[in-house]
């Protein structure tokens, strides 16, 4: 018989060496999926020093952590990202690699499993058995109007990509992770397409939308930097992060970072509210599984009002602000 | 130089539905060609633009209607169009697309000479997981980039500076050809094609290649995922709105209602 082979997660890291915001939940996914199959749990990562990052997992019931370092490991360089996650895909043959349904997640997933020659299974929302005790997937497209239960016969390591923010992160343990090191061999020849520059760095020590169970989010309607400082308000009331639409970010006046639906983040934080969005499917693919979901419009007719929860029909710059303050006073009582 | 702009027409998402038995998207109703796929197609324009020399050829995978993507193309840039088409490539999953690309690909520049890049849209709006061109990149074993913002060529003229949208700021690549890149929506919108362009585009005669003609006879790659089962979700909210002349008063009765409904 053969051992059962592992479950392993790629955990996410940004430049500073801390886990991502959404890499406990993939781990939580990965722990869901163990669970049904009755094997354990690794966690991968990759980095130029990950101590940050092993102590941000250690706390967590996960069998083993992998780590590699190398000063080339930093998140710019996807293509040497790309060489080492081949080389431990092949090396512990994990019967599934997961990953985070991000930007990075986006392009090292896919070219990963082209160079082992595996499918991808890609924004998957949930993972169950099957009555023959087959493992079934299931992924949400055309923003989120279908869900689909996908399988998949392929023998070797499967490539799934998890939607962030929907699966609980893994239970916490007393004991601690084994801990394994592995050697990287890197060199400049792998990298191709090489990060000449950052045009603009986002703001720092901002709450991301993907770490935030509130999100209070802008769009064209918020009209400039003066609406989206009432949006930030309200936020800091709730203890939130600040999201938009793509108008907003287009018009600069928010970050990238905070832009959500198709071409930006998906979220479900527990509390959704909007300000001034029309509720375009674009936008609403990106928030749809928010628990409640509450929309400021001056258009009765707004189509975001079709997908909340609660609504006012009224002027951002009127509503805002005594929302603000009324929310702040029931905070305090 | 050459490019390659890969394109795919996709079912309308207000009306998409799916098949009941093959479980596979109802491809026969209202379409049209992916929007993320327009940025790939100003992409080329952005080059001609700065004077670089581009002749550029739209390719899709699809079934015979497919073709009105490929129409689209034209009238939106692309020099000349192929369509890909056969029964054996329906139901394809990310890698089965990926690997009839790959093999089509490699025919055209075996007939034509090599494409130095090769452009997408950072994702088709029905599978909607934005990872062909990333995979297609690394089966040709190309470099590559994703949510691309702009481009042009670089001083030396053996690569592209793209610009990246990333969440940590957006940043500059310099993606050495020949390369995938994907492009992602912009804050300009895609320039509204001629009126020319697009009659002649509606009665142009697109080439089709067949799994014939691209595998000969080697085998078909077989998709290793499939869906099945399905369900629509109502996105559909029961609403709870307020909508008083005194908007303050409404406000105030909004914290009210979410305050009792224990949301704050
Ligand atoms: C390929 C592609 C990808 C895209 N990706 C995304 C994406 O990821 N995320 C995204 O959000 N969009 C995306 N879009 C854009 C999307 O189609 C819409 O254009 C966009 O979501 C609209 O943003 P909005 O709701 O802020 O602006 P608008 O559609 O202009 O709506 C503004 C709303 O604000 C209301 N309003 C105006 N003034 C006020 C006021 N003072 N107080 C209260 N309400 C007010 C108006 O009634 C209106 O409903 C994408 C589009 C394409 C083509």
């Amino acid at each position: 018989m053969n051992e059962k082979k592992n479950v392993m997660v790629f955990a996410e890291t940004m430049e500073d060496g801390r886990l991502s915001g959404s890499a406990l939940g993939i781990a939580g996914a990965g722990a869901r999926l163990a669970a049904l199959t009755g094997c354990g749990l690794d966690v991968l990562v990759l980095g130029r020093d990950n101590g940050e990052a092993i102590r941000g997992l250690s706390a967590y019931k996960i069998d083993r952590i992998i780590s590699v370092e190398d000063p080339f490991l930093t998140p710019g360089n996807i293509d040497v990202y790309v060489k080492e996650l081949s080389k431990i895909s092949e090396k512990f043959s994990p019967s599934a690699l997961l990953f985070p349904m991000t930007l990075y997640g986006r392009e090292l997933a896919p070219r990963t499993a082209a160079l082992m020659g595996a499918p991808v299974i890609s924004d998957c929302v949930a993972c169950d058995t099957t009555p023959e005790g087959k493992i079934k997937w299931t992924r949400l497209s055309f923003g989120g109007y279908i869900s689909a239960g996908v399988e998949s016969d392929y023998e070797g390591t499967r490539f799934v990509s998890i939607r962030p923010g929907i699966f609980e992160k893994p239970e916490k343990t007393d004991g601690e992770p084994e801990l394994i090191r592995e050697e990287a061999d890197l060199d400049k020849a792998d990298l191709k397409s090489v990060l000449m520059r950052t045009i603009k760095k986002a703001a720092q020590g901002m709450l991301a939308v993907e770490d935030a169970d509130v999100i209070v989010a802008g769009g064209r309607g918020a009209g400039g930097s003066a609406g989206f400082k009432l949006i930030r308000e309200l936020a800091d009331v709730l203890g939130g992060a600040v999201g938009a639409s793509r108008v907003a970010v287009d018009k600069g006046w928010i970050d990238h970072s905070a832009l959500i639906g198709q071409s930006g983040k998906t979220v479900a934080p527990a509390l959704y509210i909007t300000c001034g969005i029309a509720g375009s499917i674009q936008h609403i693919t990106g928030m749809r599984n928010s628990g409640c979901v509450v929309s400021i419009n001056t258009d009765p007719r707004a189509l975001i009002f079709d997908v909340s929860d609660y609504g006012i029909v009224g002027d951002l710059f009127q509503v805002l602000p005594v929302l603000t303050e009324e929310i702040r006073h029931i905070k305090a009582s | 130089m050459r490019i390659l702009v890969c394109v795919k027409q996709v079912p309308d998402p207000q009306k998409v539905r799916m098949e009941e038995t093959t479980k596979r998207i109802d491809r026969r109703g209202d379409s049209m060609i992916s929007p993320f796929d327009l940025y790939a197609l100003e992409g080329v324009k952005t080059l001609r633009d700065a004077g670089v020399q581009v002749h550029a050829t739209a390719v899709t995978m699809g079934p015979a209607q497919a073709v009105t993507a490929l129409h689209d193309s034209y009238a939106s840039g692309a020099d000349d169009c192929l369509l890909l088409s056969d029964e054996a490539f329906a139901g394809a999953d990310l890698r089965k697309t990926a690997l009839v690309l790959q093999k089509a690909i490699e025919k055209m520049e075996e007939k034509d000479g090599p494409f130095d890049a090769i452009f997408c849209g950072a994702k088709s709006i029905d599978g909607g997981n934005s990872m062909l061109p990333a995979y297609l990149a690394q089966l040709l074993g190309r470099s590559h980039a994703a949510y691309a913002l702009g481009c042009r060529m670089t001083g030396d003229g053996e690569a592209l500076e793209i610009l990246k949208e990333n969440d940590l700021g957006n940043q500059v690549y310099r993606v050495p050809f020949p390369c995938v890149v994907s492009f992602t929506k912009n804050s300009q919108e895609p320039t509204y094609p001629l009126i020319e362009r697009i009659i002649t585009a509606s009665s142009m005669d697109v080439p089709v290649l067949n799994a014939g003609d691209i595998f000969g006879d080697q085998q078909i790659p077989q998709a290793q995922t499939a869906v099945d089962s399905f369900e629509y979700r109502d996105m559909r909210r029961g609403s709870l709105i307020v909508n008083d002349k005194d908007q303050e008063e409404g406000a105030r009765k909004l914290a009210k209602m979410l305050y009792d409904a224990h949301v704050l």
